[in-house]
């Protein structure tokens, strides 16, 4: 009996326990959703976004261009597009910023080392400090991460080496496959979580042999990185290319896609005509935003080219294994 | 003759020296000139570039070398200025029409109007002379039009047709030699100046790309120019652009605005019996042939490339067989 009792109430000290350390638990969890208001990134519907009418574009004379070193644009309220001004590099290479509860994901660093001429970190930490401040998110991870391997690509991921708070995917290949979780590069089709945003990143091979491309259902933006832009397609391995290309059209025929969005603009708002390499000068460029009919065209091509050769469409020059030193000047 | 007369004709022959201070362009050996040192050659960032928008170098006394900074326009052409004693000269124009980006006009002003009162003179008379019909030789002629006593000899005009049938630019005691050196482009000529023994080829000879758009004149023209190195002493044969690096046979990429390891300006007689040999060679086919100084072209485009075997060529894919 006695012993009865007492186990009785061991039994009723110990639910006491958990009943308290769950209210505790509770009200933390309550008052930390206070501190920080959880954003949520739905795949249903599409959070809309918007271009700039124009980007930057260069200058007639690089010497007496007055624009900033990298245009910042808010495509939405958590997706930013970069472009990096071609009065720097010719490259006018576009980078991303997605953030996420907690964390923002960098796609991308430019093609200039030197955060004299080319600050990117610091524009970075503009950014994101005013962000935090807008939704409430204090203490943002920072993932430094990459398209694909290109020089032009990566030149200032250097500077974010010694920023606290930040996670370096890594310049090579087991690295990057490493950090998304891909085992069966380029087949295998993972899904990403950035702080609640589901990304779907899969292998595109064919311009380089470690790129990536980033489906996002939240805004049900497609980025195809170098693989595929408004330029010339510089594919180095044409069999590659041709997977990847077919595998991005099976990825749209299954998701919802509002644009696809890359890395450079190389084409004139004339139909098959591109700006040569190395312009610092583009006053008539077209979007850098495509279509999945220009999607579609691609996958067209794949079927009609069977070698090496420049090949011309409206919207994209398919460079098939030609050097991307050649160039059509007369 | 007394103390005082000897004054007086001492003060003569001094406003003599002074008021009439002609240079004769008469010397056993060539005028000696200045190249020591590095030409402009932009940064890495253009939009950084601190250098001074048109470089001048005074080569000597009466010849004046310019370039555009690179960062204004890649393809950072050169220009000369040859002073004689009635006129001056100015070979290309640059490649940039606007004033405000690449101030040509007011440079050549200036370097003239500094010679001028260095000689006790008034600023010359300037002749405009492109060499060629290159955008990067005729860019800033517009500049010229309206100056004062200027003679601007465009491409295609009379007096620029006049000069090339007279055979001879006389700037007062300086007479330069002009040779018709057509084949990379129809309207180029060559000058050759016996004073300083320099001959200004344009964008005929130049160490970089040279592409053949008529094999005929070309050949010819190489054999014109290296007759008349035999016949005459050529201390330097002066270009109108760089394209090569400092590595043999390795060339800056089209359009690079950023030129580090530039090749010389300057090229030798010698390099210019290699052209003709190399263009002997090719005898009017598809090719392209690396040298160390420059990159001859015939029947491609100029951004073609050596890359791939023999040379990349996207139409050869299409022949199965390619030589």
């Amino acid at each position: 009996m006695n012993t009865y009792t007492s186990k009785r109430d061991q039994l009723r000290t110990a639910a006491g326990i958990i009943l308290v350390a769950c209210s505790l638990m509770v009200f933390d969890v309550a008052v930390s959703a206070l501190n920080t208001p959880a954003l949520s990134f739905p795949l249903e519907g599409r959070a809309e976004g918007e271009f700039p009418d124009q980007w930057i574009h260069g200058s007639k004379s690089a010497l007496d261009n007055t624009d900033p070193a990298v245009q910042v644009h808010a495509y939405n309220e958590h997706t930013y597009i970069l472009r990096e001004n071609k009065a720097i590099n010719y490259e006018g290479a576009f980078m991303y910023l997605f953030f996420g509860n907690g964390v923002a994901m960098l796609i991308d660093q430019g093609s200039t080392s030197s955060p004299a001429l080319f600050p990117l970190r610091q524009v970075i930490d503009e950014i994101i400090e005013r962000w935090e401040t807008q939704h409430q998110q204090p203490q943002t991870k920072l993932i430094v991460a990459n398209s694909h391997l290109h020089g032009d690509h990566y030149a200032a991921w250097n500077q974010f080496v010694d920023r606290p708070n930040t996670i370096m995917v890594g310049l090579t290949h087991e690295e990057m496959m490493a950090f998304w979780g891909i085992d069966d590069y380029p087949q295998q089709i993972v899904t990403y979580d950035l702080g609640g945003r589901e990304l779907v990143v899969t292998g595109t091979p064919g311009h380089q042999g470690s790129e990536l491309a980033i489906y996002d259902g939240w805004t049900d933006l497609l980025y195809t990185g170098d693989m595929f832009y408004r330029g010339r397609l510089y594919l180095e391995d044409w069999e590659a290319w041709v997977t990847s290309i077919r595998k991005l059209r099976r990825i749209a025929d299954r998701n919802p896609v509002a644009h696809l969005v890359n890395n450079h603009i190389e084409m004139t708002s004339e139909p098959g005509i591109d700006y040569p390499i190395g312009t610092t000068w583009q006053p008539n460029e077209p979007p850098m935003q495509m279509s999945l009919d220009m999607l579609d065209e691609a996958v067209e091509a794949t079927y009609d080219i069977n070698r090496p050769g420049i090949y011309r469409y409206d919207d994209f020059l398919i460079y098939n294994q030609v050097p991307w030193a050649y160039t059509t000047d007369l | 003759m007394n103390i005082k007369q000897l004054l007086i004709l001492f003060l003569v022959l001094l406003a003599g020296t002074s008021l009439f201070a002609e240079e004769d362009f008469k010397r056993e050996t060539p005028a000696p000139g200045n190249l020591r040192f590095t030409w402009i050659h932009g940064s890495i960032s253009a939009k950084a570039n601190t250098d001074v928008r048109i470089q001048v170098h005074r080569y000597n006394e009466h010849t004046y070398i310019l370039r555009q900074n690179p960062a204004i326009h890649w393809e950072a052409p050169f220009m000369y200025l040859l002073m004689g004693n009635e006129q001056a000269l100015l070979l290309d124009t640059g490649a940039t029409e606007e004033e405000v980006y690449f101030p040509l006009r007011q440079v050549v002003n200036g370097v003239l109007q500094r010679w001028a009162d260095a000689q006790g003179i008034a600023s010359p008379e300037l002749i405009v002379l492109p060499l060629g019909s290159d955008q990067s030789q005729t860019a800033a002629l517009a500049q010229f039009t309206e100056r004062a006593v200027t003679s601007v000899a465009a491409p295609d005009s009379e007096a620029r047709a006049r000069i090339v049938k007279s055979g001879f630019v006389d700037l007062g005691g300086r007479v330069l030699t002009v040779v018709s050196t057509p084949g990379l482009d129809s309207s180029a000529i060559s000058l050759y100046d016996p004073w300083a023994d320099l001959l200004f080829t344009g964008n005929a000879f130049y160490p970089g790309r040279l592409v053949i758009r008529d094999f005929d004149a070309y050949y010819e023209s190489l054999q014109k120019l290296v007759q008349l190195t035999e016949g005459f002493p050529v201390q330097h044969i002066f270009g109108g652009r760089i394209e090569m690096t400092q590595r043999p046979g390795l060339d800056h990429r089209l359009r690079a605005n950023y030129r580090p390891n530039e090749h010389a300006l300057q090229l030798e007689p010698e390099q210019l019996e290699k052209a003709l040999l190399a263009v002997r060679l090719i005898n009017g086919a598809t090719d392209i042939r690396i040298l160390d100084d420059f990159i001859l072209m015939h029947g491609v485009g100029r951004g073609a490339r050596d890359w791939g075997y023999p040379v990349f060529i996207p139409e050869a894919f299409d022949t199965s067989n390619t030589r």
